[in-house]
């Protein structure tokens, strides 16, 4: 029996193989080879045939200055007002021109320069430039006897409007968030970083969605290293689609084995532009709002935009309790109840030990159901109809949290510990993290059960080998802990005021890496000195040189 | 592949090795204290207070149908040895005995007379129990202290667990644990005290102090001279000491927040001789007398009887351990063989002890009257 299902197994495997031959690339490349006929008719019937005659394909004839010309776009992806305006200039400029006395009919270099109304001009010659013109919404414009195209760009389609990003809720701090189109994505980083050394790359992934693909870099601060690495990933991909960022990530990662993502998304604009000034590289996804940042190192997964956005003390206290929130595990309860009982204060074990003995199983039976209980409302609550949500949020409390421990099947500390838990794992900002770390609670439980401390240390030292041995693009990917930099301590666990963190991080950025001019803390204006600073300092401390106070640090 | 089998298989075995050892809390037999007694015949008796989780928790759901029921197993049993007693427990009991959380270990006075040694030996060869468990001795049976049923705690191990640390806390009686008693005990400049617990019959109070030589207990103080003991031995001690008003009718009652003591050997040949200072400050915490405290010749005149009173008291406590108790409980020998080791290899301190002349000598000091106006 199992051998007849391994049998129909490999031959769908055999199957799929056989399918996945047929390069739909080699379409395109045929159709590379195919020139347009300058017969207009011919042409545009052979456009509509490639694209299989499908309805939202539209086709507009019109005779200029004597001429025949066609314009065709597809409905729905070109900007239709875009379209208009081409169309309007066609036929209500064509007065104008012919008392000019140009022959734009037949001419095309003429109507290049006449000026369309429209953005960008090229043109094609193959069947490739204008299918693949069409598809990214853009408009052909050919007339009889011309053996190029003009492509109008007039691409546009709906969009979602940039809104705030749900996953990475800010309290202070922009509210704007990518959205799925990949121009505006762009134009978002470009308004917050408007330096000519901020480079693009395009990339087109993915055979089938044809899907554009942006790298971004400042120049003279991401290293060159790094950014040929990301070209070099970059280009190797041979896929059918890329629907999200997700599929690259896993295309180009270091380490696809590990738990630990190595590559960081984000909605954020400005946590991407942060990223850029701090010489790592973005890419952006058409398609997605979740923007890519290589390389990514341990402890930005900890980090928020928000540790950037308010006064500093706040923040390290904050970012320190989210680091405490890493170490919440149910694994330490499940060894201490089943192994070592005597490291609990008496109080303690003795009301552990009450609500202990209704439970019906061992406390490692206890601990995975809840877990999972918990993992299973979680992913219950994420794909609910969102009107439902808070009927199984009663359920969840009510026969969770209220009845199992009235019932005696479950201890109420076992509750207390997995809720514990749950909320603390979700105090890591980077949702990737977040799940890495969940995932890793589970064989870490089995390892308090069976081997107790002594199991949890094992596990937390085949975890640490494992996080040292992780690299995210050449950098190690707990940079700053091992190896340890001392000046980036300043921005690990802690977070220094933004005078003193003078430089960008080590291992990531190039050799420019000086990021502010000396002497950045605030201080009180001078008191007295030459008489240029004194006039300045009356200008600023409105006639009081020593400020409004009158006090004076020094 | 043949990688990833043998991974899973040790993964496997380490685990079911593991889960083999392992052992959940209500799965163990929680020896909330023991008290152990010579038998006749020269058995020990042994007794076990062990909690009963079902018990405890029903106290806690319904006080009135589990008033009575207690939430704890008592076990007796008389044995030569005190591990075959605990093996005939064991058998008693469905779950393996556990001494984690081992609170006191209450040996009776007749014991302890006896000696103590085979006692310790088991304590300190078993791994489980805390150095941190009470080391007590009662003058009776020591199974009334593990019946005691305390009023303010579930458990009464719990009870006498938090009545010491209070004592403690409050400086009055220095945390005398089983560790400290062990460490004591095996030194050879300074003999071993445990503290005395008299059952009542839900409260515990502390008789005093026992005093050991080597293992053996061979007297007791009372809870006074305990305290006199402590401030000399330790500058230790929160107590009031009563003293008659210097001029005219009335008392006085003078609270010892604090003291120090300082030790001072004299060494001339192999004579040894010892001059204690003890400093005491304190405050004024109540009085009957009508004199006004705002007197600085009185508030001296105060300090001085103060100083008289608890000079005499120190003599008297010293007089009794050094003369007839002959123990030197008090660690002056721990002077002697840090600071003149030569001459503590040549003498027998325990020989030497009772002649050595001692003097004490106590200054006092008045630091607060308190908030009324005289």
């Amino acid at each position: 029996m199992f051998a007849g299902l391994w049998e129909r197994l490999f031959a769908k495997e055999a199957h799929n193989q056989g399918l996945v031959s047929v390069e739909p690339e080699t379409v395109l490349t045929e159709l590379a080879r195919v020139r347009l006929p300058p017969q207009l008719d011919a042409a545009t019937s052979l456009i509509t045939k490639v694209l299989g005659g499908s309805p939202d394909i539209i086709r507009r004839e019109i005779t200029v200055a004597g001429a025949r010309l066609a314009v065709i776009y597809i409905e729905g992806l070109a900007d239709k007002s875009e379209v208009e305006r081409v169309l309007n200039g066609l036929l209500i400029q064509r007065p104008k021109v012919e008392q000019v006395g140009l022959d734009l009919g037949s001419s095309l270099k003429r109507w290049r320069e006449a000026g369309l109304p429209v953005g960008g001009i090229r043109s094609g010659s193959t069947l490739e430039d204008v299918a693949k013109a069409l598809l990214d919404g853009e408009t052909c414009l050919m007339g009889t006897g011309w053996d190029e195209v003009l492509i109008l760009d007039t691409t546009g389609w709906e969009n979602r409007a940039v809104a705030e990003p749900e996953t990475e809720a800010a309290v202070r701090g922009p509210r704007e968030g990518f959205i799925e189109n990949l121009s505006t994505n762009v134009s978002l980083i470009r308004r917050r970083l408007r330096h000519p050394n901020l480079r693009l790359e395009d990339y087109t992934v993915g055979e089938l969605t044809r899907t554009s693909v942006t790298a971004l870099y400042i120049e003279g601060i991401a290293r060159e290293k790094l950014v040929d690495e990301v070209r070099r990933r970059l280009t190797r991909i041979k896929i059918d689609g890329i629907l999200e960022s997700c599929y690259l990530e896993e295309l180009i990662e270091d380490a696809p084995f590990s738990p630990f993502p190595t590559i960081l998304n984000t909605e954020r604009p400005d946590v991407v532009c942060a990223a850029l000034l701090e010489g790592r590289v973005c890419i952006l996804t058409d398609g997605t709002p979740f923007a890519l940042l290589v390389p990514a190192t341990f402890p930005v997964y900890i980090m928020t935009p928000e540790d950037y956005n308010q006064r500093w003390p706040v923040a390290v206290g904050i970012r320190v309790i989210r680091y405490l929130g890493l170490f919440i595990v149910p694994s330490l309860y499940v060894a201490f109840t089943t192994f070592h009982q005597e490291m609990l204060p008496t109080p303690l074990a003795v009301s552990l030990f009450m609500q202990r003995e209704q439970v019906p199983y061992p406390v490692l039976v206890e601990a995975v159901i809840m877990q999972t209980t918990f993992e299973i409302l979680t992913e219950a609550g994420l794909r609910l109809p969102r009107p439902l949500g808070q009927t199984i949020g009663i359920v969840g409390v009510l026969v969770i949290g209220e009845a199992t421990v009235r019932a005696g099947l479950i201890s109420a500390a076992m509750v207390i510990v997995v809720s514990a838990t749950a909320i603390a794992s979700y105090t890591i900002p980077v949702y990737d993290m977040t799940q890495a770390i969940r995932i890793l609670r589970f064989p870490m439980i089995f390892l308090a059960a069976t081997l107790g401390l002594f199991g949890i240390l094992t596990g937390l030292i085949i975890i640490a080998i494992h996080l040292v041995s992780l690299r995210s693009f050449g950098v190690p990917f707990l940079a700053g802990f091992a190896p340890f930099v001392r000046r980036a301590q300043r921005d690990i666990i802690f977070r220094a005021p933004w005078w003193a963190m003078q430089t960008r991080p080590e291992l990531v950025a190039s050799d420019n890496r000086e990021r502010q001019g000396p002497n950045l803390k605030p201080k009180p204006p001078e008191s007295t000195s030459s008489g240029a600073n004194e006039t300045e300092a009356e200008a600023l401390g409105g006639g009081n040189p020593t400020g409004t106070n009158g006090r004076k640090h020094r | 592949m043949l990688k990833i089998v043998a991974f899973v298989l040790v993964v496997l075995y380490l685990g079911s090795q593991g889960w083999k050892s392992s052992r959940d809390i209500e799965n163990r037999a929680f020896v909330m204290m023991a008290g152990i007694d010579a038998a006749p015949g020269g058995n020990l008796s042994l007794t076990y207070n062990i909690a009963i989780p079902a018990a405890l928790g029903a106290g806690g759901g319904g006080e009135s149908e589990g008033g009575e029921q207690e939430g704890i197993l008592r076990l007796k049993t008389e044995a030569k040895s005190i591990v075959e007693a605990r093996h005939t427990m064991q058998g008693k009991v469905a779950n393996p005995i556990f001494f984690g959380h081992l609170q006191a270990i209450v040996i009776g006075k007749e014991l302890a007379e006896r000696g103590v040694r085979q006692v310790l030996d088991v304590l300190l060869r078993n791994a489980d129990i805390r150095r941190k468990s009470w080391f007590l001795v009662t003058e009776g049976n020591p199974e009334e202290v593990l019946e005691v049923k305390p009023k303010q705690e579930k458990l009464p191990s719990l009870y006498i667990n938090r009545a010491l640390e209070m004592e403690s806390y409050l400086q009055m009686f220095p945390a005398l644990r089983f560790g400290q008693f062990m460490i004591t005990e095996s030194r050879s400049d300074q003999e071993p005290v445990a503290i005395m617990v008299k059952p009542d019959k839900d409260s515990i109070t502390i008789a005093g102090l026992a005093i050991f030589k080597g293992d053996k207990m061979v007297g007791q103080l009372n809870a006074t001279e305990a305290h006199h003991f402590l401030l000399t031995a330790r500058g230790y001690g929160f107590q009031p000491t009563l003293v008659p008003c210097p001029r005219g009718e009335g008392e006085l009652v003078f609270v010892t927040t604090g003291a120090k003591r300082s030790i001072r050997p004299h060494v001339e040949g192999n004579k040894v001789s010892f001059s204690v200072l003890v400093k005491v400050e304190g405050n004024i915490m109540e009085k009957t007398s009508s004199t006004s405290l705002r007197d600085e010749d009185y508030l001296r005149a105060v300090e001085s009887s103060i100083a008289s009173k608890l000079q005499r008291d120190l003599r008297t406590v010293l007089h009794r351990l050094q003369k007839e108790l002959k123990v030197d409980s008090y660690g002056f020998g721990q002077t002697i063989r840090a600071r003149y080791p030569k001459v503590w290899k040549e003498i027998d301190w325990r020989k030497e002890f009772p002649d050595v002349p001692i003097n004490i000598q106590v200054e006092a000091k008045i630091r607060r009257l308190g908030m009324a106006a005289n």
